[in-house]
């Protein structure tokens, strides 16, 4: 059984040829016993998960006074997390969704890491709009619910409330996505924890594999199910990012008040994205010797677009900075001036460096290919992603139109707490995710090894397997 | 007839003897008692009591029940009236005319019996219904926790019975007695403790002013044989001239004279008064003034001589011999005297140093221009400032030898310069009393402290100026264990009556038969409109006696050069200090540094940048061999090499809030007696770093509209000026008004037609126009900056205080502030004032964001805020222009961050009665800001509809109340007219008529097109070609030679 195996092409998996290969690579970090190192990490992401829970309920405890904010700057670190996260979010559906549309095989063996991404960096992003009330508990008010308050309502005009839905559509979409893909890989391994014995495993991944079969029918529905959902999520890509934007664009206040933010956002989104599939990835590859699956040419490829959203949001930097001086608007000018010379200038060139700069290095392949020096630059593409945001929302703010009100913005211990802490969310998740869940979508990488051996074993076990 | 046997069974019928036994019993049946109580069953209910579990039980019961009752349980005093008072109808506010401590004529609003704000009493012909800041704020001292609660003999409680035997009994064998007071207004309290003191062999009356004018009453006893100090006219006057006089801010009564300069100040009617200033510090009135020079204290003196021998040559009189020669940059002086001496009898001098000789000068000055009669009277005194520096400090030598000493509204201990011997001298005298309502530095060294009333709960009468009275009534009960000062001096003085009869004793005298009617109709018309005026007659107008050759003698060798030199001023809100413990004047930002809570050391910025002092630097200043540590506020407009400390701070014994702030020092030990006066400047000042810092709280941080530092580089860019700020000259003005504005793109409604729009039922409603359309139109002309509407607005809508350390977090909660942007060069800028408030935009960029709904437009314009369904995105605050929203970071009346300011503090019951019930406490977490005072529109709409009996006129238009009827609080209480506010649509409305036709009119940050509410009028500096061309070429009023600063190095 031996096909034709192009000479040019990228071998999308390597140094294995059998399909029992592939499941029992990933299946081997559930089915043992969690390891020293797993529990440390998670120890440790739990325990910064506790610092987030700490610090958001003194805040709520206290009043948002806890935070450094002021009557100028009303919004600084909790607005900056929140699309901060939600841009992370974008590189999972991206890959999961777009790329699949447009038929990149490399995308199958990281597309499940990356969705798990998605849904995590979405919740982290989701709590922000309710902390950052100054009544959280009456967050339900953002939800235009029929109620026995009079005529009261929502506004339709305002783009926070935007945002609740396009946060929302995202959520559901991408956690529906996510769930479905992870159905054949459920079932196998419900299949293989039946047969070693697990019973308690077993049961929660029959649960779970919502009584999966294997059969020609239920893969042909899967696929098109799967189809369906790429192209509800593509769109989604696009509009969540730029409904995000529209808290600034829509707004008076110079250096919000721009027309480039949609686009600008979207790519600077899928850049700071990659950005973190990069970091979790490389850790991934290390920690799960998952090389094989993912290989240096996927790390290529997400360097590759790295390199491009990386160049089109320091083109949206410049373009910002000329159309502010073409514009003749005085607030314009002295806003741009003010974001890169002012006193906050230092985050401004933080931005600048790590979002334009940096992702050049890209360029060269022995850069690219070292994977301790990409793992630098993917946390310098972090850092830099997050300042772009304050950037945005805090010398914007600090200085408007009437000098009277300028001031300045410094954080609190607690603001710094919630942004520390918001990382112990995310990996808690994730490393949940990463212990219990397949971290690999094991029958799509069957499906683009090039050259699946005979299995050693006798075919009832193939096909159980 | 019989009625029938009834029988209930067979067995009552038989008579059987079992059942006749069970009829004796209560149940017929047996009730398991013993089995349920039994404890033969384990499981029963052990219960069979014995005598042991019985008392154990009770003694359970009665503890248990004891220590329930322990618990706290707090108490609700909302009891509500059993037998309604007559004039009280709950929830329907009542007015009384008083006068407040300050000698302001005052509407004291009542509800449910306690004063909740205060307002200028319109039907005074002199002030007219100016109030300023202090006064405003004299309210929430009758809420003071910190007030004396009764009576007390040496720091321990004690009765009034007690302390009037024990007073009574030391006075019987005093003979030297006297009574320390600050000026006192009322003539009928003047008759008391005249009457008091009358009784003894050696009685007499001190009178003390912290920040004395003993110097004016003195010269015009040299100079006109009459030792008082005038009224003054400065509505009558074409040119006015300001000497160290603060006259908007601080000095004498600033109510009534901004009352009055904005009365001259007027572009709109023809003629434009013109304000010189020659001052050291920037004050108030130098920054409303068209030319202002800034001169050292010490020149002061040069200045005087040399105006005085100018004005003498041009109106022909003799000059004083040997004045060494003087002037002011770009000879300055010459084209004053000149002003003066052309506007003959309409023009004024005023000055406010405390010096004999300088005053005589000034009297000169005044008599030969012609003042007196016209913008100074002598003959018709003002009875404000009535202190003697030289009685003060005879007193202050012969204290050992005093057998009794009361003070009566006075705190010599901490605001006099004598300070030291009444310290000392107070441990040996024999009897002391203080009379003052709250602690003080001065009443904890008393042997007695016999804490007077407040005024709101006192009867008092007062006299201003001569010929004009006041009535002050009680509108409260005595919250506490107090008596009114008077009727102490009437019982120890053994009078007999109460004082509130001899008020009306005495002005039983001043009711003629002629008025008409009976003392009981006049007395009670009186005190319902709280002011009376009497015709003053002068046979004789004063004539000028003074020798101004001589007096002028002491002056001619003052200026002492280069050396440092310090002035010790007031500042707008805290003044001479009596207040300082009162939170809302504490957290009222100072006019010009905009700096809240705190004591700083003014410097120039000359010296500034020479020394390389920052805003926000902790220096050592040294005076006369003490030190004290102070932050450094960098101050464009002040003279080089002078420096400046505000009086007031650093109370030790003032109260919680007064003493709060720890790095603020007293500099009261640094004022000097010099020639028998008491003066606030002094040289001999040494400043040096300490290389620490202490942060001012100030709430505008960045001092220009337009950094001159950026314009080098980036060209003219960022010149905002334009779009915020409109400024002119009279001159322009009246020869074009149409092109003011006309740069704008064309007239505001004009603007409106081309407008995509949101909101187009904001604009598009052809019934709109039945409606109320509220708006506002602010006189950046009149506005002199005083800070009155501040503290008014904090009163009327219950602002929080939020305390120094939130103030530095830029989290002050006023929902009005004045902006004070600089132009020009940072030694003598050019200054002007902004009130901005919420601007009730049509296009309001705050209701687009607002995802809730919760900030929303009315049909009459108004951007409403819903507190109850705010949830706290902040995202209107982000997008409002003006940045006038504010938010409630905090639950200021829980928190224990704000247990010393807050006055609405749930430790402080008292402070919120201060409250006023139409308006919400907002709760935290919930935004807020200016509502045009809607319970004030709701009110007056309400009344207007009353008084019309239906709601909607015939036509279908709702009923309007008539133009002027609702005033917002902070239009009441400016002083100087400059908020107008009314119904657009009105044509007959005073602000529809300044939308249409003023040509003045315009908005802040058009461009935006939010279409605010809110219209500002452009301001005219009444600057002819001569002053422009003196300006520029002494640039600005700089010493000649002196160069024009290059370095912003002090703007941040």
């Amino acid at each position: 059984m031996s096909h034709h195996e192009s000479p040019i092409r990228q071998q999308w998996v390597q140094n294995t040829d059998y399909y029992t290969q592939i499941t029992e690579d990933v299946c081997r970090p559930i089915e043992a016993k969690p390891n020293l190192k797993w529990l440390a990490a998670f120890g440790l992401s739990f325990l910064v998960l506790c610092l987030f829970v700490g610090a958001v309920a003194w805040t709520i405890w206290e009043g948002i006074g806890a935070w450094g904010l002021n009557k100028t700057v009303g919004w600084a670190f909790d607005i900056t997390n929140f699309v901060f996260w939600v841009g992370i979010g974008h590189a999972g559906t991206l890959i999961s969704a777009v790329l699949l549309l447009f038929r990149q095989a490399w995308r199958n063996s990281i597309n499940r890491a990356t969705e798990a991404m998605t849904i995590f960096a979405v919740i982290c992003a989701g709590m922000f709009p309710i902390i950052h009330m100054g009544r959280p508990w009456l967050g339900l008010w953002f939800l235009p619910m029929p109620n026995t308050r009079g005529s009261l309502w929502v506004n339709f005009n305002s783009p926070l409330l935007w945002d609740v839905f396009a946060i929302s559509t995202y959520f559901s979409v991408s956690l529906v996505f996510w769930y479905l893909g992870m159905m054949p890989d459920f079932g196998a391994l419900r299949d293989r924890l039946r047969k070693k014995g697990q019973k308690i495993a077993a049961k929660i991944f029959a649960t779970l594999a919502f009584g999966w079969d294997g059969s020609m029918r239920t893969w042909s529905r899967y696929e098109i199910i799967t189809l369906i959902l790429a192209g509800l999520a593509t769109p989604l890509v696009l509009s969540v990012h730029s409904i995000v934007s529209m808290d600034f664009a829509t707004a008076v206040i110079p250096g919000w008040h721009t027309t480039i933010f949609p686009p600008y956002f979207v790519a600077g989104a899928i850049f700071s994205g990659f950005g973190m599939v990069q970091t979790l990835l490389i850790i991934q590859r290390a920690v799960y010797k998952h090389e094989n699956y993912i290989t240096m040419d996927h790390m290529e490829s997400i360097a590759k677009i790295v390199i491009a959203t990386g160049s089109l949001v320091g083109l949206a930097y410049m373009t910002e900075f000329f159309i502010a001086w073409y514009s003749g608007s005085i607030w314009e000018r002295y806003t741009f001036v003010n974001r890169a010379f002012g006193p906050l200038g230092w985050s401004y060139w933080i931005m600048f460096s790590c979002n334009v700069i940096t992702p050049q290095l890209f360029w060269f392949r022995k850069i690219r290919t070292n994977m301790f020096i990409t793992f630098i630059i993917s946390i310098f593409i972090n850092i830099g992603m997050w300042f772009e945001r304050f950037v945005i929302i805090v010398t914007s703010l600090h200085r408007d139109f009437l000098p009277s009100s300028w001031s300045m913005y410094t954080p609190t211990w607690v603001e710094a707490s919630i942004l520390i802490g918001s990382f112990g969310l995310f990996f808690t998740f994730y490393f949940l995710f990463a212990k219990y869940l397949p971290t690999i979508n094991m029958f799509e990488v069957k499906a683009i090894l090039k050259n699946p051996k005979q299995p050693k074993h006798t075919m009832e076990e193939t096909v159980n397997n | 007839m019989n009625s029938p046997k009834y029988w209930r069974g067979l067995e009552e019928l038989e008579q059987k003897p079992e059942f006749l036994a069970t009829m004796e019993k209560e149940f017929p049946t047996d009730v398991p008692i013993e089995d349920a109580l039994s404890n033969t069953d384990e499981e029963a209910l052990s219960f069979q009591t014995d005598r042991r579990n019985f008392l154990k039980l009770l003694g359970f019961g009665m503890t248990a029940a004891t220590m329930a009752a322990c618990v706290e349980t707090p108490m609700k005093h909302a009891v509500p009236y059993v037998e309604k008072p007559e004039d009280i109808i709950p929830g329907v506010p009542n007015y009384y005319a008083s006068t407040t401590d300050t000698g302001i004529p005052v509407v004291v609003k009542t509800r449910e019996g306690r004063p909740i704000k205060l307002e200028g009493n319109p039907d005074s012909p002199l002030y007219k219904g100016a109030v300023d800041a202090v006064g405003q704020a004299t309210l929430l001292n009758v809420y003071d926790v910190d007030r004396l609660k009764g009576p007390a003999k040496g720091g321990d409680d004690t009765n009034w019975t007690t302390i009037d035997s024990e007073v009574k009994a030391a006075l019987a064998s005093s003979s030297k007695v006297r009574v320390v007071s600050r000026s006192v207004l009322s003539p009928s309290t003047k008759g008391v403790i005249d009457e008091f003191l009358g009784g003894f062999a050696d009685g007499q009356h001190v009178t003390y002013d912290p920040v004395s004018y003993s110097a004016i009453a003195e010269s015009h006893e040299k100079d006109f044989g009459k030792k008082a100090v005038p009224s003054y006219s400065i509505n009558n006057a074409n040119v006015i001239l300001g000497i160290s006089c603060d006259f908007l801010g601080t000095w004498m009564e600033p109510a009534l004279f901004n009352k009055q300069y904005a009365e001259t100040r007027d572009p709109d009617s023809g003629s434009m008064s013109v304000h010189y200033q020659i001052e050291s510090l920037l004050t108030t009135t130098g920054s409303n003034a068209d030319l202002r020079m800034p001169v050292k204290p010490s020149q002061i003196g040069a200045v005087l001589l040399n105006l005085y021998n100018k004005v003498a040559r041009t109106v022909g009189q003799p000059t004083i011999p040997g004045v060494p020669d003087f002037n002011l940059a770009a000879n300055v002086l010459d084209k004053i005297a000149k002003d003066l001496a052309a506007n003959a009898g309409k023009a004024v001098v005023l000055c406010g140093v405390n010096d004999v000789a300088m005053q005589d000068l000034v009297n000169g000055i005044n008599y030969m221009i012609g003042a007196y009669g016209n913008t100074v009277d002598i003959d018709r005194p003002s009875y404000y400032k009535q202190g003697d520096d030289k009685a003060m400090a005879t007193l202050a030598g012969e204290l050992s030898s005093v057998d009794a000493l009361f003070f009566y509204d006075a705190n010599p201990v901490y605001d006099s310069p004598h300070a030291a011997a009444f310290k000392a001298a107070l441990a040996n005298t024999k009897l002391s009393v203080s009379l003052a309502y709250k602690a003080d530095e001065t009443s904890i060294l008393c042997k007695y402290t016999a804490p007077d009333h407040h005024y709101l709960e006192s009867w008092n009468d007062a006299m201003q100026v001569e010929g004009h009275y006041t009535l002050t009534q009680p509108t409260i009960n005595p919250i506490y264990e107090t008596r009114q000062a008077q009727d102490s001096f009437m019982q120890w003085g053994g009078m007999t009556g109460s004082y509130s009869d001899r008020i009306k004793n005495t002005w039983q005298s001043k009711y003629t038969e002629t008025e008409g009617g009976s003392f009981r109709k006049f007395w009670e018309e009186t005190l319902r409109k709280g002011v009376f005026t009497e015709e003053v007659t002068t046979d004789q107008p004063a004539t000028f006696v003074g020798d101004i050759a001589t007096a002028a003698n002491s002056l001619k060798n003052n200026n002492t050069g280069d050396t440092p030199e310090l002035v010790l001023y007031e500042k707008v809100s805290i003044r001479d200090g009596k207040y300082a413990n009162n939170p809302w004047l504490q957290e009222m930002p100072d006019p010009i540094t905009r700096a809240t809570w705190d004591n700083y050391l003014l410097v120039p910025v000359q010296y500034a940048t020479a020394n390389n002092l920052k805003q926000n630097d902790e220096v050592n200043v040294t005076v006369g061999g003490t030190s004290l540590k102070l932050g450094v506020v960098v101050q464009p407009g002040q003279a080089n090499n002078t420096f400046g400390i505000a009086l007031g701070y650093g109370r030790p014994n003032g109260g919680r809030c007064a003493s709060v702030i720890k790095g603020s020092p007293d500099v009261y030990p640094w004022v000097e007696v010099r020639d028998g006066n008491v003066r606030f400047e002094r040289a001999g000042v040494e400043v040096a770093k300490t290389g620490g810092t202490y942060e001012i709280a100030s709430i505008q941080t960045f001092h220009t509209l337009f950094d001159p530092a950026k314009q080098e580089s980036f060209g003219n860019y960022y010149d905002r000026t334009e779009e915020i700020i409109s400024e002119t000259s009279f001159d322009a003005y009246s020869k074009n008004p149409d092109e003011v504005n006309s740069h704008r793109a064309g007239s505001y409604l004009n603007k409106r037609r081309h407008l995509i729009t949101l909101w187009e039922s904001h604009f598009k409603d052809k019934s709109s126009d039945r409606y109320i359309r509220w708006a506002m139109a602010i006189d950046l002309n009149k506005c002199t900056g005083c800070g009155a509407c501040v503290v008014s607005c904090q009163a009327e809508n219950n602002v929080p205080v939020v305390g120094k350390e939130e103030v530095m977090n830029r989290r002050e909660m006023h929902w009005i502030r004045i902006d004070r942007y600089y132009s020009g060069s940072p030694q003598n800028p050019n200054v002007v004032f902004q009130p901005m408030l919420c601007q009730h935009c049509d296009n309001a960029p705050c209701e687009t964001v607002c995802p809730v709904l919760a900030t929303i437009h009315s049909h009459e314009g108004l951007n409403q805020m819903t507190y109850n369904r705010c949830v706290g995105t902040r995202y209107c605050a982000n997008n409002c222009p003006y940045k006038v929203r504010r938010f409630n970071w905090f639950n200021y009346v829980v928190g224990d961050q704000f247990t010393e300011f807050n006055p609405a503090h749930k430790t402080n019951p008292l402070g919120y009665l201060v409250l006023n019930p139409d308006v919400t406490v907002r709760f935290r977490g919930v935004m807020e800001k200016c509502s045009f005072c809607v319970q004030r529109l709701q009110d007056g709409k309400l009344k207007a509809k009353l008084r019309a009996g239906t709601s909607l006129n015939s036509d279908g238009s709702s009923v309007k109340p008539v133009d002027g009827e609702i005033q917002t609080a902070c239009q009441q209480s400016c002083p100087t007219g400059a908020i107008v506010f009314g119904d657009l649509n009105d044509p007959e409305s005073a602000v529809h008529k300044l939308y249409k036709e003023n040509q003045r009119i315009y908005h802040a940050l058009e461009e935006v097109k939010t279409l605010p509410s809110v219209a500002y009028m452009t301001k005219v500096r009444n600057r002819d070609a001569e002053i422009v061309n003196l300006m520029k070429e002494g640039y600005g009023g700089l010493e000649t030679g002196e160069k024009a600063m290059e370095d912003n190095s002090w703007l941040m």
